[in-house]
């Protein structure tokens, strides 16, 4: 075991050493920027700058500590944190067994990819979500995951890295609900963002997108467990032309001063129906 | 085909849009024999309910023939005719195993929409907006009906369409809120709005076994529908103080369950009115409660708000004092047709109800902005419109 004391001078440092560097850097400068002018804005700008630049190097931020956030030591309850759940109107050992067989740990670290059924990603708008995704984890996520433990029925837990040095730790448990009212799935982890500046910038502000993105994918589950569907309305008719696509049939374009209505939403991507067959996980566990 | 779209507020078409496919396994194609516009219909027309997007097809309430089922759908076959429920149920759920369909927890695809507004998310709804799924309706020729292995009712009885359509929503929602009033034997219940759902309400509560059904309303068709069918009576909302003469009429007890069959868009009279039709039309407050307030206010101690009429947001002056001090207790929701679909039908054939009463109009598909427009403004003595395709 680790000296308690030498534990608690570690835990202290918050700040993992890319972004002390970044943190330094870009305070000292904005701190110059500062000194150099004589007014109250700058002064502000200086004492802003002077706070980057102490916490570069001293790895300790005060600000991550309200929050709750550690990108220094990345620990299940550290980090940016994520915790989002879901009952599912089912036995603990279906809700597991589905789990791994559609292997969902893998699925929802995967960058988020346009499918039908992804309702909540149209709403948002499938560009602005992935680009989102991009700055967070970075351009070519691809999750390399690894399983730290797993035991049937209750729990996957699970460590995992990006190209981009983003990183991820956490577990999903499953327990029962009370009443026979079926499974209550959790997914709780911590992550630290891809490392850049846009990175850090994006989880700082961005953390709720990120939950809402783990939500859906509950809910994906949930549905597909439940129902073997995906429940959508991509597809079905609107008075709403489709957006444009190269190629359009210009026999389609309606008369001059007519009111267009276009839809905004594109599926540009495989449909449900073909997951998870187009859609092969990036990881297979003892494969 | 034909369809029926909204495209803004007071503002539907009926467009050429492109035929409706299967999209999931547990789908079926309905070709529409025939259709309705729901009084629920016109808080779209108007724009009281958000997330409406130009070019959604329009019409929870339609029946037809099966022209299309996915592969996981074996309990219908090409051919059969159907009366489809207006909220989709997956079956499968925890509120789909308690009978609570509207509640489904799958059917909605656009959950987190109504997660943000409410919590948590109902059933998705044919034709009603983004926030209940984004489904397109069924005032078209044709309509995909997800999850068809649950929801659509064969019908293969020799009753005409419209002995059966309104099987569909309205039947089932009237049955539903006088079922939530727990009737016992001489109770009188109040119903606010004498419109096809408070008319089956009406209907109901004398099925139910109550012993007075007080009608309440200020369109004298209605009225006039009210009384010819029952032994009802009736109260002119703008000639008398409705809260005191439902008082006087139960020698001071108050009706022992009021029924609020008319939602977010009430009228009234008097200055409470006027202050729900101000606020609303500077969007300060979404919904107007003008009758509720008046039920909470009338209604017997210890007594039953049961309300189908829609609501969607906010209220403001919500007499919750009255309400608790009272011990009211309220019960509401979007029907769970499903639940009630086989035993109504089963009425329908013994000859209890011929819920075809309330239809005044019956008009082709492509008069449906003329019917919208009739059915708001309560001309050439509207009450129910059904359309052809």
């Amino acid at each position: 075991m680790a000296n308690p004391i030498v534990k608690q001078k570690e835990a202290s440092v918050n700040v993992s050493r890319g972004e002390r560097w970044v943190s330094l850097a870009a305070g000292s400068a904005l701190a110059l920027l500062g000194l150099t002018r004589r007014s109250p804005a700058g002064a502000l700008l200086a004492a802003s700058g002077g706070y980057l630049a102490v916490r570069g190097l001293s790895g300790r931020c005060a600000i991550y500590q309200m929050a709750g956030a550690n990108t220094d030591h990345l620990e299940d309850n550290t980090g940016f944190a994520v915790e989002k759940s879901v009952t599912v109107n089912e036995p603990v050992e279906a809700a597991y067994a589905f789990w791994e067989e559609f292997d969902y740990l893998a699925r929802s670290l995967k960058q988020v990819k346009p499918s039908a059924g992804d309702e909540w990603e149209s709403g948002l708008g499938r560009r602005a979500l992935s680009r989102f995704n991009q700055l967070l984890f970075g351009p070519k996520p691809g999750w390399e995951v690894e399983v730290l433990d797993r035991r049937e029925n209750e729990r996957i837990r699970w460590r995992a890295h990006t190209d981009a040095g983003a990183e991820s730790q956490g577990a999903v448990t499953f327990q029962e609900a009370p009443g026979g009212r079926g499974t209550e799935v959790k997914i709780r982890f911590a992550y630290k963002p891809a490392r850049s500046i846009l990175g850090y910038t994006a989880a700082a502000l961005g953390n709720e997108i990120v939950a809402q993105q783990v939500k859906e994918e509950l809910r994906r589950y949930k549905r597909i467990l439940e129902t073997g569907v995906l429940p959508s309305i991509e597809g079905q008719p609107s008075a709403r032309r489709p957006a444009p696509v190269e190629e359009q049939d210009e026999g389609a374009e309606p008369a001059a001063g007519e009111k267009q209505l276009v839809d905004e939403d594109v599926v540009t991507e495989a449909s449900w129906e073909s997951f998870p067959a187009s859609d092969p996980p990036g990881w297979r566990d003892g494969e | 085909m034909k369809a029926v779209c909204w495209c803004g507020v007071n503002d539907v078409r009926v467009e050429r849009v492109p035929d409706p496919e299967l999209l999931d396994p547990r789908d079926a194609i309905i070709k529409v024999s025939l259709t309705a516009i729901c009084g629920s219909d016109l808080h779209l027309y108007n724009g009281f309910i958000p997330t409406m997007r130009e070019g959604d097809i329009l019409g929870h309430e339609f029946m037809g023939e099966v022209v299309e089922v996915g592969s996981d759908v074996d309990n219908l076959q090409i051919g059969d005719r159907v009366v489809v429920p207006f909220a989709i149920a997956c079956g499968s759920c925890y509120f789909c195993e308690e009978q609570l369909y509207s509640l489904c927890d799958n059917s909605n695809p656009k959950a987190w929409m109504a997660e943000k507004l409410y919590g948590q998310a109902p059933a998705g709804i044919f034709g009603y907006s983004h926030l209940m799924g984004g489904y397109a309706g069924g005032q078209a020729e044709y309509v995909r009906v997800p999850f068809a292995d649950v929801g659509p009712l064969k019908v293969d009885t020799g009753l005409s369409d419209e002995q059966v359509l309104f099987l569909s929503d309205i039947f089932p929602t009237g049955y539903m809120a006088a079922e939530a009033c727990a009737i016992k034997p001489g109770d009188t219940i109040a119903v606010w709005g004498c419109g096809p759902v408070g008319l089956m309400a009406i209907k109901s509560a004398f099925m139910l076994g109550a012993e007075r059904v007080i009608a309440i309303d200020r369109v004298p068709e209605r009225l006039q529908l009210a009384q010819l069918n029952d032994r009802v009576e009736l109260v002119h909302f703008d000639k008398e103080d409705v809260v005191e003469v439902l008082k006087e009429m139960t020698a001071g007890r108050g009706p022992d369950a009021c029924i609020e069959a008319v939602g977010m868009e009430a009228h009234g009279t008097g200055l409470d009115w006027a202050y729900d039709r101000a606020k609303q039309a500077v969007r300060m407050q979404t919904d107007r409660p003008t009758v509720l307030r008046h039920a909470i206010q009338a209604c017997r101690k210890g007594g039953v708000i049961s309300v189908p009429g829609v609501f969607g947001g906010v209220v403001d002056k919500f007499p919750l004092g009255a309400a608790f001090n009272k011990g009211l207790t309220f019960r509401m929701g979007q029907t769970h047709v499903q639940r009630y679909m086989r035993p109504l039908l089963e009425r329908i054939e013994q000859g209890e109800i011929d819920p075809s009463f309330i239809i005044t109009h019956r008009l082709p598909l492509d008069d449906a902005p003329h019917a919208y427009e009739i059915f708001e403004e309560k001309q050439d003595g509207c009450i129910k419109v059904v359309m052809q395709p």
